[in-house]
């Protein structure tokens, strides 16, 4: 008994392995894909350098004429480094729903489909190796720049630690929101208008442009427990204002959108592919 | 014991009707209407380990479909399939580990990379052991002959070079069956020729179970064994290719361009009034004869000539070789007869048969 019971486990080791370094190889291989159109990629920064100017001036003056030195905590420099963080992040996600609309349009899909692995993982690999292409090269380009216009960070240690694992769990739920509008293409003939609603819902109540407290209530309360603010202000505010009790309730946030998240994808990608329809056949 | 057995496969599509015009826009929006539309209809044939089946038809016939169904993409309406003893899209990725699929149109190698990179990849996802991959590589790498070409980003490569790579990228892991669609498809000749030979050789060499589809006669004729002619979603002939290619393969389309103008080598014929070939064959003591049988004129103008030859009364050869000794050829085309043109004769001989 005992013997079985411990080859099972070793059988499930070993898949669990053999999988890991399946999605690790798609990774690799999309940083790769990424790094081979790099300066693209740099091309599209200079508009994070361009946000980050007028934004600062914007401040500057806010802050002038109201002649106060912070608003709801945040002073002019913990502003535009909030604002770097926010951009870093906004900025580097993928065209994921165009993606994985057009390979179900096209039938791109069927090499995938056809193929001993996950098509939900290994897409998620892929968006991670781009992504993780994209945060590298924003974050050194936003953090440049905000260095140069308001001086050093306000980072403390704990704020840097904890920014990496906040910041995958953010992507974790771009990337289930995303997937799954992309795969409505099974049902809809357009899905860039779903992108657009959520993505616009995410800027503006995620906190892009300035940190929650800034807002009015009850326009704050409500953006708090939607999960946007878990994307783009959550990972932001850690990252400048680091505090043990907000970041616990962020990760709690985070791990339960990205649970029921991935319910929802599942059961979508589920009954998505016992009505594929693909095309040129 | 077959490889693949198919019986009474179905499959029925559900597609919106769109009205034309605003009204009718806004009429579908309100009130959707759906149509179905029987892709596959109730279809049943085997295939045994290292056979190499040409599954052909028009477009539109169901051929992808059926494909899609056999490597577990698409869910059957009805029926029953197995494929190397697995029910395809039950046990989708269970199967995957001993099959390939390429399809012509569209490609798995990442396009930004080299070949080389999508190999190492795919090693990882079929889980192959490193070393015997490496040695996978290279056999195959040597086989297609695309050593020049596995570092160069797939962007940068040709139809025929990618193909190559799209090959030998889906024979990583070894497959007991290969389905391919379209393969050949918006290849040049000579690209076309070199992928014909490399399939073959793969069933022979390797002992391969190649299931091809394609609407190009000439994929059929070179590769495959067996035919199965598939339209409307329904098989109408089942047959070995020699007989299919006696029977319905017959006839080729050549298109020449003369360096002189076409009419010198045309004569009408004073019984009928029929234009017809005159030339000397070189077979024949007569200095010139009006050739008839089994050639027809299918077009004439200027320096152009079109003519359909039924190869079964009348051997290609010597009349081309007759057409050289008159005038000089500058260009020249050999084609095989449509697909459609094909399944009309199928459908033709069949009715005879029914009622004869």
């Amino acid at each position: 008994m005992n013997i079985i019971v411990a080859d099972h486990r070793q059988s499930i080791r070993q898949r669990v392995s053999l999988s890991l370094r399946k999605y690790t190889a798609v990774l690799r291989v999309s940083v790769a894909n990424n790094l081979a159109y790099i300066m693209e990629v740099v091309f599209r920064t200079i508009f994070l350098v361009v946000f980050i100017y007028v934004f600062e001036q914007l401040w500057k003056t806010t802050f002038a004429v109201r002649g106060i030195t912070a608003l709801d905590g945040f002073d002019i420099n913990t502003m535009i480094w909030y604002l770097a963080a926010t951009e870093t992040l906004a900025l580097s996600l993928p065209q994921l729903t165009r993606l994985v609309d057009e390979e179900v349009r096209s039938g791109q899909l069927a090499y995938l489909l056809g193929r001993p692995c996950s098509y939900v993982l290994y897409h998620f690999a892929q968006y991670l190796g781009e992504r993780l292409v994209r945060l590298v090269l924003n974050s050194a380009v936003a953090f440049t720049i905000a260095l140069i216009f308001v001086g050093p960070p306000p980072f403390t240690w704990m704020g840097l630690l904890a920014w990496p694992l906040v910041v995958f769990l953010a992507a974790s739920i771009e990337y289930v929101v995303y997937f799954s509008i992309g795969l409505l293409a099974f049902w809809t003939e357009e899905t860039t208008p779903f992108f657009l609603i959520v993505n616009r819902l995410a800027l503006v109540l995620g906190g892009v442009l300035a940190p929650l407290e800034v807002l009015p209530q009850p326009i704050r309360g409500i953006a708090l427990l939607l999960p946007f603010s878990a994307i783009l202000y959550g990972p932001a505010r850690t990252l400048v204002h680091f505090q043990l009790l907000p970041f616990c309730w962020l990760l709690l946030q985070q791990v339960i959108t990205i649970a029921i998240g991935s319910l929802l994808l599942f059961a979508l990608y589920r009954m998505a592919t016992r009505q594929v329809n693909i095309n040129g056949g | 014991m077959p490889i693949i057995e198919v019986e009474g496969l179905e499959k029925t599509f559900k597609t919106r009707d769109r009205e034309a015009g605003l009204a009718g826009s806004l009429r579908s929006f309100i009130a959707p209407r759906y149509r179905e539309r029987r892709a596959v209809k109730h279809i049943s044939f085997s295939l045994e380990a290292g056979e190499v089946l040409a599954f052909i038809g028009p477009n539109g016939a169901g051929k992808s479909t059926t494909i899609k169904m056999l490597t577990g993409i698409l869910y059957p309406s009805g029926g029953k399939a197995t494929v190397l003893g697995l029910a395809p899209w039950r046990e989708r990725r269970k199967l995957a580990f001993r099959i390939a699929s390429i399809y012509g149109q569209k490609s798995q190698l990442w396009y930004h990379l080299p070949p080389q990179d999508t190999f190492d990849l795919l090693a990882r996802i079929y889980e192959l052991d490193l070393a015997e991959y490496r040695k996978r590589r290279d056999f195959l790498i040597e086989v297609f002959d695309i050593a020049d070409y596995i570092r160069t980003p797939a962007r940068k490569l040709s139809l025929g070079e990618r193909m190559r790579c799209e090959l030998a990228a889906a024979l990583m892991h070894k497959p007991s069956v290969v389905f391919l669609d379209e393969p050949t498809i918006g290849l040049d000749v000579i690209a076309k020729q070199r992928i014909r030979e490399l399939i073959g050789q793969l069933n022979v060499e390797e002992g391969v179970t190649i299931f091809l589809t394609s609407h190009d006669a000439g994929d059929i004729e070179q590769v495959c064994r067996r035919a199965i002619v598939i339209n409307h979603g329904e098989i109408i002939l089942d047959t070995p290719v020699a007989k299919m290619k006696r029977d319905y393969l017959k006839v080729k389309t050549v298109d020449l361009l003369l360096e002189e103008p076409a009419a010198t080598l045309l004569k009408t014929d004073e019984k009928s009034g029929e234009q017809r070939l005159s030339i000397q064959l070189p077979f024949s003591i007569h200095e010139e004869l009006l050739v008839t049988e089994g050639i027809q004129i299918m077009k004439a103008r200027g320096h152009g000539l079109k003519l359909e030859i039924d190869t079964s009364r009348c051997p290609l050869e010597p009349i081309i070789a007759a057409v050289m000794q008159h005038c000089h050829i500058l260009d020249m085309t050999i084609a095989d007869p449509p697909m459609e043109k094909i399944i009309a004769r199928i459908y033709g001989e069949q009715t005879q048969h029914e009622n004869g």
